[in-house]
């Protein structure tokens, strides 16, 4: 194997290349799912400066030239490092979106139904509902997430693995969708069959009350 | 295929942006997006014509950093029964 420029690279580069290939299809799912089929600009914005950093490591090696005092294998190493922290910004940009998108998906469905439909059918809606805010809350600190730290990766991991929980009850719900149909048109015919009971019941109570009313009426005009 | 910038836009680039030389600007980054800074909706759809990028991007098919806040708040906002 013939030396190159980039080889003291090659192993950040396929690290790199290795979680692009995961976040871009994150980021084309959450394009997918999104209601109005938009791009969130800053996930465009993100893979923009990691593009960026790694256009500054092939130029320095093609080169041999690295800004002052910087010594070349640190510049490379740094900005590929930078990179990566790009594309993990990217990505939880993306999953953000995605958790939004689901969310709205999940209301949607939910709202169609009234809570003992949504009991009877999916008794683990409450759990997931629970999670689902929970998502939802941290998306407000992501902002805190933009310094790119060694667990980063982890972190990553466990909102991919909530997303994935996020993206199984969605699927659920689809899949219930007939079963919740279903429930949801025997509650409302119970619920008809006993209006017209109860409608019944105060037929009879008004008929009864009046007989006796007259009855009441013919006995006390007959005692006089 | 190699491109090679003019020499009096090489000039006026930097100048503008005070280097001496093209690579000297490797090392600069791009301006940030923010809700200050954010990307003009007027300007995307009055270069949309002439832009041979992104269809999506020239459709308008795109939050930009206000909006996609707005559009969190709001889909945050949803409550569930």
């Amino acid at each position: 194997m013939t030396s190159g420029p980039l080889d003291e690279d090659l192993e950040k580069l396929a690290e790199l290349a290795s979680l692009y290939t995961q976040v871009k299809a994150l980021i084309i799912y959450s394009e997918d799912i999104d209601r109005s089929s938009r791009s969130n600009i800053q996930v465009i914005k993100e893979l923009r400066d990691a593009f960026d950093h790694v256009m500054r490591v092939i130029s320095a090696r093609m080169s041999g030239e690295t800004p002052q005092d910087v010594e070349a294998s640190e510049y490379c190493r740094n900005n590929l490092q930078k990179a990566v922290g790009h594309v993990y910004r990217a990505a939880f940009d993306a999953l953000d979106g995605t958790v939004v998108s689901l969310r709205a998906s999940i209301a949607e469905i939910v709202n169609a139904y009234p809570l003992p439909v949504l009991k009877e059918v999916v008794p683990e809606y409450w759990d997931m509902r629970s999670d689902l805010n929970r998502l939802c809350e941290n998306i407000s600190d992501h902002r805190a997430r933009k310094d790119v730290g060694r667990q980063i990766g982890v972190t990553f991991d466990r909102y991919v693995e909530d997303v994935e929980c996020i993206k199984r009850f969605h699927d659920k719900l689809l899949h219930y969708g007939p079963a919740l149909d279903e429930c949801l048109k025997r509650t409302n015919s119970e619920r008809r069959a006993n209006s017209i009971k109860d409608t019944l019941r105060l037929i009879g109570v008004a008929v009864a009350g009046g007989l006796l009313t007259l009855l009441v009426t013919y006995a006390l005009s007959g005692a006089k | 295929m190699a491109i090679k910038i003019a020499d009096k836009t090489r000039a006026t680039v930097c100048n503008r942006l005070g280097v001496s030389a093209l690579v000297d600007l490797m090392d600069r980054d791009f301006q940030d997006l923010t809700i200050d800074a954010d990307v003009d909706r007027a300007q995307t759809d009055l270069y949309a014509d002439r832009n041979r990028g992104s269809v999506r991007l020239n459709a308008g098919r795109f939050y930009t950093v206000r909006e996609y806040a707005k559009h969190l708040r709001e889909l945050q906002a949803i409550k569930l029964p």
